[in-house]
């Protein structure tokens, strides 16, 4: 123990060092102090009755938001990094102008039209809200990975074919390696990105940190609003700072 | 050996390699040259099967490249380009180590390994074995490059107009450096280049291309001496063919032995090229000469000039 001890309060301070870690407790702290912010809102809003959202609890809504966000961003990472990769290789070269489009299609699709045309299909609740985000969330993967694959300096490219590398080798120790940091860009634009638009997921009964914002706007309820707001964009920006240090570990 | 045999490439209309045949012995420099476009780069890579022929074989020891998986083959023949293309996110140590990890080398022979070839291209170990690609000059990092190649230890050693991109300093330096190398491990070495003068110092034999066809091949004075046309002549030689001429003929064959001069020897073995600058530098028309046996004579400028 007296070993160790010397270690952690400097493992503590960079940590505390970090402009993350402060949104982190920042979101945290929300999280914990908002149920006991009755009063406040009462003073801010007095014409409203109940001016605190309270149909679930805001933890439970934070990771409800945060289960939805991450089973969306992992299919989006596998399968835009699969896609991107494709269209890279000799096999899949001809799909690279169709993908493009589709994924661009993709991102131009109004979320809200999403989930109206999958409820009909597979129901309320959580299902439809992560097909929206995985539709959305593609665009950025796909074109950081095809970007970053495309910014590996073809001389490295040439030693690494002369040298006898495998195609699948090459791809493994020396493409994606190279193109991480540009790939991770992409991921990190999608995760941002799906923070966000995971909100709107409250309009077809998904639990999400947009209930209260949904609620408060069809309720005329301001402070509901101000609620899921504070918590979504601490939510965000915490995310974000953290694929920040990620970057940083990377480069 | 290696045996090019009537090896043919072609894209669309144009062929950029003709029914090439060219045997170049094991132990033994040999440099393709000719203007860009001639199809010597395309050669290369079809012999490491980088590209595939559309006709002819190339045969490494009597086997048929074509009958050995391509990566495999690779991976028994060096090969340096002129971009170098290290591993920019891999240590100098790593990038020496890559085809002996792919062969799967236990871990301590491929730190000897690296060590040793270190050596070889003239960097210390200690000092660079941990580096980046990056923060070397660009001739320290084709100095890896050639080490790279070379940690294998394949008996054929390909190279892309490996000292194109450097400064000339740099390039004598490495010109040097392979030689020695060349001499030290006896690799068959086929290099590509566009520099005659390279090929002349570098190179046993000498195989000059145009539009995908071998126009001549044989010995540096071969086919400084005797061009097989005006091309070949225009291109190895031009206004400048009776400088190289005298890098091509040492001063033990021109001295003679019979005769004595005053002043510091000069080497039998060194270039006329040499004794024609000593002589210049020294303002005389006559040099003492020694050879490796210790036997004495003169040459003087009318040897040197004599045809």
């Amino acid at each position: 123990m007296n070993v160790a001890r010397p270690a952690m309060p400097g493992a503590l301070i960079r940590l505390a060092a970090k402009p993350a870690m402060w949104a982190s407790l920042a979101f945290a702290a929300a999280l914990t102090l908002l149920p006991y912010s009755a009063p406040l809102f009462h003073a801010l809003f007095p014409e409203l009755a109940r001016p605190l959202y309270t149909r679930a609890s805001f933890l439970d809504l934070a990771l409800s938001h945060a289960g939805l966000v991450a089973l969306a961003s992992l299919v989006v990472v596998a399968a835009g990094v699969g896609t991107g990769v494709f269209v890279t290789r000799p096999a899949g070269r001809d799909f690279a102008g169709p993908v493009d489009t589709l994924t661009a299609v993709g991102q131009t699709f109004p979320p809200t039209a999403v989930l109206a045309l999958a409820v009909p299909a597979i129901g309320y609740g959580g299902a439809p809200t992560v097909i929206a985000l995985i539709v959305y969330g593609l665009l950025p993967v796909v074109s950081a990975t095809i970007a970053g694959l495309g910014a590996v300096p073809s001389a490295t490219l040439q030693a690494a074919d002369g040298l006898g590398l495998s195609p699948g080798g090459r791809l493994a120790k020396v493409e994606l390696p190279l193109a991480a940091p540009v790939i991770l860009s992409g991921v990190r634009t999608s995760v941002i990105l799906n923070i966000g638009t995971a909100t709107i997921g409250s309009t077809v009964g998904a639990l999400t940190l947009g209930s209260p914002i949904i609620e408060g706007l069809s309720g005329s309820n301001p402070a509901y609003v101000v609620q899921g707001a504070i918590l979504v964009g601490l939510f965000a920006v915490a995310t974000d700072l953290w694929f920040d240090e990620l970057e940083r570990a990377l480069a | 050996m290696i045996v090019l045999d009537r090896l043919t490439k072609r894209y669309g209309a144009t062929t950029a390699v003709d029914q090439l045949s060219l045997t170049v012995p094991t132990g033994s420099i040999c440099a393709l040259v000719g203007a860009s476009g001639c199809g010597k780069s395309t050669t290369l890579r079809l012999i490491n099967r980088l590209i595939e022929p559309d006709g002819g074989r190339v045969l490494i020891d009597g086997t048929d490249a074509a009958s050995l998986p391509a990566v495999a083959l690779r991976r028994r023949i060096g090969y340096v380009i002129q971009s170098i293309g290290l591993f920019p996110h891999w240590s100098i140590a790593r990038n020496i180590a890559t085809v002996p990890e792919l062969l799967g080398w236990p871990a301590g022979r491929i730190d000897a390994r690296v060590d040793e070839l270190l050596d070889l291209v003239g960097l210390d170990p200690a000092g660079y074995r941990a580096r980046r690609p990056h923060e070397l000059s660009g001739g320290q990092q084709q100095r890896v490059g050639v080490a790279r190649a070379l940690a294998a230890d394949p008996d054929l050693l390909l190279m892309d107009e490996p000292f194109g991109a450097l400064d000339p300093v740099t390039r004598d330096g490495l010109q040097a450096a392979l030689i020695d190398i060349q001499a030290r491990t006896g690799k068959t070495v086929i290099i590509v280049t566009h520099d005659i003068d390279e090929a002349i110092r570098l190179a046993a034999l000498i195989a000059v291309l145009d539009q995908g066809r071998l126009i001549q091949h044989g010995s540096p004075r071969e086919i400084l001496a005797h061009p097989a046309n005006g091309f070949v002549e225009n291109f190895v030689g031009g206004p400048k063919l009776g400088l190289r001429l005298l890098q091509v003929t040492t001063v033990g064959e021109r001295a003679d032995y019979a005769a004595s001069a005053e002043g510091e020897p000069i080497a039998a073995a060194a270039p006329l090229d040499a004794a024609l600058a000593r002589m210049v530098a020294s303002g005389t028309d006559r040099l003492a000469v020694i050879d490796p046996a210790g036997r004495r004579g003169a040459l003087s400028l009318a040897d040197v000039v004599a045809p």
